[in-house]
């Protein structure tokens, strides 16, 4: 036993992880992906608010900002943020499975219901929110 | 996590909330928005300024827009902040936390100032 003065020293042994571990397995790669994509989700949302912030300022700087999206920087930006958005989307609910288990009785949903049934339900918002943008009524 | 931060589990929740909203309406709305109209693939004036204008003039408009923009912000910052500590952020953990989740709230506010007051 150690009695030298004061209370004795313990080194707690911490394993060196290296920032860059999530490159080492596929899973992780796409973990590391998956939380990426509320980055992209937030780049969309707030670039949005900029184009609901410019129409306010007229149709000649509003029409501006719509040329400026034709360009190739926007479009290729918009193009990653869209494959992103999606993994988000498919990744979220495949999550919903574990973290909303739904219970009716004795009877619990199998993962792939709960998943499909929420896909399916983002099928329909999907068209809904494009019917109404996209048609004159 | 719950005993070092106290007020994680209503940032969670929010989290959550964003993520749904996220998960429903973003993918949707890139395709609108940042792809098919810059592409010509629909016609333009659909979301041209005096159809946007006209929509805006409508407070259950402004409150999808508002749905649409904000949950997602918190969302994101709910993320950004865990993935910080994943990629080995040891130090400023507190700072970071509040620049992350002081970044959503700036947003919220911007947001409802400019649909409340500026349209």
């Amino acid at each position: 036993m150690n009695h030298r003065g004061a209370a004795p020293e313990r080194k707690v042994y911490r394993q060196e992880i290296k920032s860059t571990w999530w490159l080492k397995k596929k899973s992780y790669f796409f973990f590391m992906m998956r939380e990426l994509t509320s980055v992209f989700v937030a780049a969309f949302v707030l670039l949005y608010a900029y184009e609901l912030f410019l129409l306010s300022k007229g149709p000649q700087v509003y029409d501006l900002f719509q040329e400026s999206l034709r360009r190739p920087l926007f479009l290729g930006f918009y193009s990653v943020a869209f494959v992103f958005a999606l993994f988000h989307t498919f990744t979220w609910f495949a999550v919903l499975s574990k973290v909303q288990v739904v219970r009716i009785g004795k009877w619990t949903a199998p993962a792939a219901l709960v998943t499909g049934s929420a896909l399916a339900g983002w099928v329909a918002v999907s068209i809904g929110v494009g019917w109404f943008f996209l048609t004159r009524h | 996590m719950y005993k070092k931060d106290r007020t994680e589990p209503f940032w969670w929740g929010m989290f959550s909330a964003g993520g749904m909203v996220a998960a429903l309406l973003v993918p949707i709305h890139i395709l609108i928005d940042g792809l098919a109209v810059p592409l010509g693939l629909v016609d333009h004036e659909l979301l041209g300024f005096e159809r946007m204008s006209e929509l805006l003039g409508h407070p259950l408009f402004k409150l999808y827009l508002f749905v649409l923009i904000v949950p997602p912000l918190y969302h994101a910052a709910h993320r950004v902040r865990f993935s910080l500590y994943e990629l080995g952020m040891r130090e400023f953990r507190v700072s970071m936390d509040v620049l992350c989740y002081g970044g959503a709230v700036a947003g919220t506010i911007g947001v409802a100032y400019l649909l409340l007051e500026v349209f």
